[in-house]
């Protein structure tokens, strides 16, 4: 699989039986759908909120299409990309540090175990 | 059993015939109009040699080209146990006396199909993404149902149909492009008011545009049918209806589309894969009957033999019957009961691994242990010389 943002093949970093697939150029990573439903132990799809953003459109790295910018963060400050046949979701670096970067895991729009799984995998980066 | 096999082969043969019936005549218009009057005889014989070249090529070939159009790979038991006991199970279950090869897919879209010309070299084919979606039971049940393809011989007869109506649209379309280009001989020959030609003419145009439909819908009502019967051995042979119902469930609620299908090979698996999910009703460009439907008739079975489904099928459908009646005489019923695995079920998640981890190997990815705890898998086209643990921000050295 190739990384939506570099274009070049991404590796996987497996932790607690969860797969992430991760670019080594850019620091993005990609949570895949068969990964979240694993996750959650639920194949419903998630409930995104649509957003405005000025960053670029990336396309998906499963499907080809191009995806959804959403929001995820608390007062809406982190907006990440969604597949619309929902494949997964994108993260690019900054985004993964400024989830990783809130204490607080009320108000984000992620399910909790996906948020914690998130926090987990990167524990230091920009943290408080 | 055999007898409602035979009586449903039966049919699905009638139908078949009346689609050999179609080519002939689609011959013999052609004939009458490019070769001139009594050359009809010629154009059942060349739309006979196109459908003998294209039968014995998809009888040598058909199952090799249908996987590797698909992208399968054949797995043994070392790469996946689970997969691999489900299916040595499901051979004695349905009573076919060689397990047939076992293939794997890597696409995430749950689906199944099942091939080969003789249930004696058979193969099955699931995909990654159904190997991480259903657990055992459910897996057990999608297993059923491609084995009762197999013993029906299902495999055979769609191959043999799904030719016929490609035939049969090969030689309507060229007909119909050499008629626009102008061609014909008889039309130069006419030497005035010969009407029988322009009423050959007429008959050629109808059956070119209509015969290509007609085939399909002949192919999709072949296929339909064999679906039901291949639900009612599946509940049968796991004696646990709940167990494909649910799988079913699973497979139409997942997002993803299968890649490497065509509308040739969509009948083969075990749910349509061109079809968005919730398809609704069944109608004549149908491969598959309606899911939902197929589902509540499992899910109404009071037991787990083929009348128990028979009654749950009309119950459901308010139809006729779908098995026979005279082969429901003696036909068991049965009770359900949950399969029980020699070995413990591994979770969802150690599974899912287990299917990756074959993946990874063929495709050469190189594994990393971190001592973190974080496994990292390197593709072999990696473009950095190292690689970061994204938990302890440990670099790997990959040269």
């Amino acid at each position: 699989m190739k990384c939506p943002a570099c274009r070049v093949p991404m590796y996987v970093a497996e932790y607690r039986q969860i797969e992430l697939d991760l670019c080594g150029q850019c620091e993005g990573v990609w949570f895949d759908r068969g990964e979240l439903s694993l996750l959650l132990g639920d194949d419903r799809p998630l409930a995104v909120t649509a957003a405005v953003s000025e960053e670029a459109t990336r396309t998906c790295p499963l499907c080809d299409k191009p995806m959804d910018k959403v929001n995820i963060g608390p007062d809406r400050r982190v907006v990440v990309d969604h597949c619309p046949q929902d494949c997964g979701l994108w993260f690019d670096a900054t985004e993964v540090a400024a989830l990783t970067g809130e204490l607080d895991a009320a108000g984000w729009g992620l399910p909790p175990a996906v948020f914690d799984f998130l926090r987990e995998m990167f524990p230091a980066k920009g943290g408080k | 059993m055999w007898e409602q096999i035979a009586a449903n082969r039966r049919k699905s043969i009638g139908l078949v015939i009346s689609a050999a019936l179609l080519l002939g005549a689609l011959g013999w218009a052609g004939g009458e109009y490019f070769l001139g009057q009594g050359g009809g005889t010629g154009g059942v014989l060349i739309a006979l040699v196109v459908w003998l070249v294209m039968t014995l090529a998809a009888w040598f070939q058909g199952d090799s080209i249908m996987l590797s159009v698909a992208g399968a790979h054949r797995v043994q038991k070392e790469d996946l146990p689970q997969l691999f006991n489900v299916v040595e199970e499901m051979t004695l279950a349905s009573g076919l006396s060689k397990m047939p090869a076992v293939y794997v897919i890597d696409d995430p879209a749950p689906n199944a199909f099942a091939a080969g010309r003789r249930p004696e070299n058979a193969a099955v084919a699931v995909t990654s993404g159904l190997l991480r979606t259903l657990d055992r039971d459910e897996l057990q049940g999608v297993i059923a149902h491609e084995m009762a393809h197999v013993r029906n011989r299902d495999i055979q007869l769609m191959l043999f149909a799904g030719v016929l109506a490609g035939a049969i649209v090969i030689l309507a379309e060229t007909g119909l492009r050499g008629m626009w280009l102008g061609g014909g001989r008889s039309r130069s020959r006419r030497d005035g008011g010969s009407d029988g030609n322009g009423l050959v003419a007429i008959l050629a145009v109808v059956l070119m545009i209509l015969a290509p439909i007609l085939a399909q819908l002949i192919y999709f009502a072949v296929s339909r049918k064999r679906e039901y019967l291949a639900d009612a051995s599946a509940a049968s042979f796991t004696r646990y209806p709940e167990g494909l119902a649910s799988a079913l469930e699973k497979i139409s609620r997942a997002p993803q589309r299968l890649g490497g299908a065509t509308s040739a090979t969509a009948p083969m698996y075990i749910i349509n894969p061109l079809k968005r999910n919730g398809q609704m009703a069944a109608n004549g460009t149908s491969t598959h009957p309606p899911i939902d439907e197929r589902i509540r008739i499992l899910r109404s079975m009071a037991g787990a033999g083929f009348a128990d489904y028979d009654r749950s099928y009309r119950e459901v459908t308010k139809r006729g019957g779908v098995i026979p009646g005279s082969a429901l005489k003696d036909a068991e019923t049965g009770q359900t009961a949950r399969s029980t695995g020699a070995t413990p079920a591994p979770s969802t998640r150690e599974n899912a691994r287990k299917v990756d981890d074959f993946f990874y190997r063929r495709d050469g990815y190189r594994k990393v242990e971190c001592a973190c705890g974080t496994t990292l898998r390197i593709p072999a086209d990696f473009a950095t010389p190292a690689a970061k643990c994204p938990r302890c921000g440990a670099l790997h050295d990959l040269r």
